[in-house]
C-alpha cells in the first residue's frame, strides 16, 4: 500500500478521532485549572487542586463506591437472569417459545429509555399494577415503596441491560453444537451436569464479553437514577451533572469525569484480563497436564 | 465369542413424526461382540433408529432391549449406551485426557483408577502422546480416535457409531476402517455402526441391515448380502448394476426371456410372470457363441478399460448387459458377436 491511496483514506479517519478525542483533551486539561468565581468559566493556575478534593471529600468518595457496588450488583443480576434466558432462546424445542423471547427482548432494547423510566414509574408506583395487585393478594398491608429508592433503579436498570446481556451470550450458546450436549448426556452426565460442565464453562468468554458490556451500562447510568431515584439515589453520572449544571464548577466537574474514567477503563481491564486468565488456565492445565 | 447371548433387541420399533414414518416396525436381534451395520442412503431412518438406541430419540412404539431388558423407560445417560458421533462432539474445552475422562468422573471413579483407565483407553487408539492437546489442536483421524476412546473408556454394552469415517479422506478412512474393525474384535464389543457406504459395510460387519424408507429390507451376513441380495433395491445398493425387467416362463424348463426375446435358462422358484435379472458385472464370463458354456449371446456395443480388467457393453435384445472381463490382448472388438457363461449360482431373480 505504499505511496497508494492509503494515507488519503486515513485523513477523514484521523479528523474524527482528533475532534472526537480533542474534546477529551480539553475537558481533561480544564480539570488542572481552577474555577471562575461566580460563573461557569475557569482560569488558571494549573494544579491538582480539582483532584485532591475528590479524593478527600468522603461524600464524592462514597457516590463513586456505591455507583461500582452498584454496577457490580447490576452485572451480576444480569448474568443470573440473562444466561437462564438466553440458553432458553437458544435451545428451546419450542419455537414460539424461541420467537417470543426474543422478539421480547429486541422489543426491549430498541424503546427509548426515558419512556420505559416512565413506564416503570406507572408500575411500580404507591398507586402502580405491582402494588395494586400486591394489596389485593393481601400479600402486603401497606402500599411497598418501590420507586423513588435503589429498588426502582436496580429494577429499571436490569431491565435496560438484560437484553445486552442475554443477546452475547445467546450467539455463544447458539454457536455450541447440540452434539456436544448430546455426548455428555450419552456419557452418563444429567441435564443439569450437562448446562454447568459443558456448555456454561464453553461460553465463559461470552459471559465475560458480556458482563463487561453491562457494567459499562451500569456504571455510567444516568436517566435511571434521576428519573426513579427520587433524589435519594445519586450515582457519579449524576454527581458530575450536579457540578457542571448545579454548582458551574466546570474543573471539578471534568476533575470527577476524568477519575470515574480512569475507575471505569481499569475496571474493564480487569474484565478482560480475567478472559484470558482463563484461556491462560486452559492452556496451563495443557502444560500441566 | 458367545453368538447366543443376544446383546441388542429391538421389537416393532417404530417411529413417526406427524404421521410421517420414520422408521417403521424394525425388528432385530444382534448377538453379543457382533458388529451390525445400518446400511442405507440418506434419509432410509438409520439415524433415527440410532439416535433410539442411544435414547436422544423417543419411539412411537415397539420396544429396544439390551440384554434382555427394556432400556425404553432410561434416559441417554442411563443407558449401556455410548456414541460416537459423526462430527465427533469433543468438548472443545476439555484436553483430550479430560474429554476421556469424562464420563468416568461421572461415575465417581477414583483418581489413580481414571487415569489408568483413561491412559489404557487413549495407548488403545494409539493416542497416548496426544493427552494434553485440545481438540482443536488434532486431525480429523485423531478427533475421531479421541471420541472413540470416550466412550470405550466407560465400558458400554453397545457402542454406537453414526457415519464414524464419513468426515476422513478415502486414505485414512480405509485404514480407519481396518483398525476399528481389529480394536472391535480383540475388545469384544458389540457394535451398530450406521452408513451409506457399501464398501464400509462389508468391511466392517458381521451383519448388515439394508434399510429403506425406515425400513429393513435385508438383515445378512455380509457375504449373503453380497451374492444373495433378496430384492432389487439391495441388490442395486450392494453395486450389481445389470438389473433387467424381464419375464420369468416356465414351460417345462424355466427361463427368463430379455425384452428383445433372448432366452436365459434359470433355476428359480419363481412362478412365471414379470421378474428382474440381476448379475454381477466380474459374474460374467465371455466366450465364443457355439461354445457349450454359452448361454447368452449378443453384440459388443463398447468396451472401456478398468485397469487389468475390461468393462464390456453387450447388447442383448433391447437391453445392455456389462461384463467385467480379465483382459486378452486388446480383448473384444466393437460389434463382435460373442457368448456369455453364466454360473447359475451367481444369478439372482426377484419377482417385480
Amino acid at each position: 500500500m505504499r505511496g497508494g491511496a492509503m494515507p488519503l483514506l486515513m485523513l477523514p479517519m484521523a479528523v474524527l478521532m482528533a475532534l472526537f478525542f480533542g474534546a477529551f483533551a480539553v475537558f481533561g486539561f480544564v480539570s488542572f485549572l481552577q474555577p471562575a468565581s461566580g460563573m461557569p468559566g475557569y482560569q488558571g493556575p494549573l494544579g491538582l487542586s480539582n483532584y485532591l478534593r475528590f479524593l478527600t471529600d468522603p461524600a464524592a468518595l462514597a457516590i463513586l463506591g456505591e455507583t461500582i457496588v452498584f454496577a457490580i450488583v447490576v452485572t451480576l443480576a444480569s448474568i443470573l437472569l440473562g444466561y437462564p434466558l438466553a440458553y432458553i432462546m437458544a435451545r428451546s424445542p419450542y419455537r414460539v417459545v424461541r420467537s417470543l423471547l426474543l422478539g421480547a427482548l429486541v422489543l426491549t432494547f430498541l424503546s427509548g429509555s426515558i419512556n420505559r423510566a416512565y413506564g416503570w414509574l406507572i408500575l411500580l408506583g404507591r398507586r402502580g399494577v405491582v402494588n395494586d395487585a400486591l394489596l389485593a393478594l393481601g400479600l402486603v398491608d401497606r402500599p411497598v415503596a418501590l420507586v423513588y429508592n435503589w429498588t426502582g433503579v436496580f429494577i429499571a436498570l436490569l431491565h435496560f441491560t438484560l437484553p445486552y446481556f442475554a443477546l452475547t451470550v445467546f450467539g455463544s450458546i447458539r454457536s455450541v453444537p447440540v452434539q456436544v450436549e448430546e455426548a455428555a448426556r450419552d456419557l452418563g452426565a444429567g441435564p443439569l451436569s450437562t448446562f454447568f460442565r459443558i456448555t456454561v464453562p464453553i461460553t465463559v468468554p461470552a459471559i465475560i464479553s458480556g458482563a463487561a458490556l453491562v457494567f459499562s451500562l451500569a456504571i455510567s447510568a444516568f436517566a435511571f437514577p434521576l428519573l426513579l431515584g427520587g433524589g435519594r439515589v445519586r450515582l457519579i453520572s449524576n454527581y458530575i451533572y450536579d457540578q457542571l449544571f448545579v454548582a458551574f464548577n466546570l474543573p471539578f466537574a471534568a476533575a470527577s469525569s476524568t477519575i470515574f474514567l480512569v475507575v471505569a477503563i481499569a475496571t474493564l481491564c480487569a474484565f478482560f484480563w480475567l478472559e484470558g486468565a482463563v484461556t491462560r488456565r486452559r492452556a496451563a492445565k495443557r502444560g500441566a497436564a | 465369542m458367545p453368538a447366543d447371548v443376544t446383546a441388542l433387541e429391538l421389537a416393532g420399533l417404530r417411529k413417526s413424526y406427524g404421521g410421517q414414518a420414520a422408521v417403521r416396525e424394525v425388528d432385530l436381534r444382534l448377538p453379543r461382540g457382533a458388529l451390525l451395520t445400518l446400511l442405507g442412503p440418506s434419509g432410509c431412518g438409520k439415524s433415527t433408529l440410532l439416535r433410539m438406541i442411544a435414547g436422544f430419540v423417543e419411539p412411537s412404539g415397539g420396544d429396544i432391549r439390551i440384554n434382555g431388558r427394556s432400556v425404553l423407560a432410561l434416559r441417554p445417560e442411563r443407558r449401556p449406551t455410548a456414541m460416537v458421533f459423526q462430527s465427533y462432539a469433543l468438548f472443545p474445552h476439555m484436553t483430550v485426557f479430560d474429554n476421556v475422562a469424562f464420563g468416568l468422573r461421572l461415575r465417581a471413579t477414583p483418581r489413580v483408577e481414571i487415569a489408568d483407565k483413561v491412559r489404557r483407553a487413549l495407548a488403545l487408539v494409539r493416542m497416548d502422546a496426544f493427552e494434553a492437546r485440545f481438540p482443536s489442536e488434532l486431525s480429523g483421524g485423531q478427533q475421531q480416535r479421541v471420541a472413540l476412546a470416550r466412550c470405550l473408556v466407560v465400558e458400554p454394552e453397545i457402542l454406537l457409531l453414526d457415519e464414524p469415517f464419513g468426515a476422513l479422506d478415502r486414505h485414512l478412512r480405509e485404514e480407519m476402517q481396518v483398525e476399528m474393525r481389529k480394536l472391535q474384535r480383540q475388545l469384544g464389543v458389540t457394535m451398530v455402526v450406521v452408513t451409506h457406504d457399501q464398501e464400509e459395510a462389508l468391511v466392517l460387519s458381521d451383519y448388515i441391515a439394508v434399510m429403506r424408507a425406515g425400513a429393513i429390507e435385508q438383515f445378512a451376513e455380509p457375504i449373503e448380502l453380497f451374492d444373495r441380495p433378496t430384492n432389487r433395491f439391495v441388490a442395486s445398493f450392494m453395486g450389481v448394476s445389470n438389473l433387467v425387467d424381464g419375464i420369468v416362463e416356465r414351460d417345462g424348463e424355466v427361463s427368463f426371456r430379455f425384452p428383445g426375446g433372448a432366452r436365459l435358462p434359470v433355476v428359480s422358484d419363481l412362478p412365471a410372470g414379470p421378474a428382474t435379472l440381476a448379475l454381477r458385472p466380474e459374474a460374467v464370463r465371455l466366450c465364443a457363441p457355439d461354445d457349450a458354456a454359452c448361454r447368452l449371446t449378443g453384440t459388443v456395443a463398447f468396451t472401456s478399460l478398468v485397469g487389468s480388467r475390461m468393462s464390456c457393453e453387450i447388447k442383448v435384445g433391447e437391453t445392455v448387459v456389462t461384463a467385467l472381463v480379465p483382459r486378452h490382448g486388446s480383448g473384444p472388438a466393437i460389434g463382435e458377436r460373442v457368448g456369455m457363461a453364466l454360473a447359475a449360482e451367481q444369478l439372482q431373480l426377484f419377482a417385480r
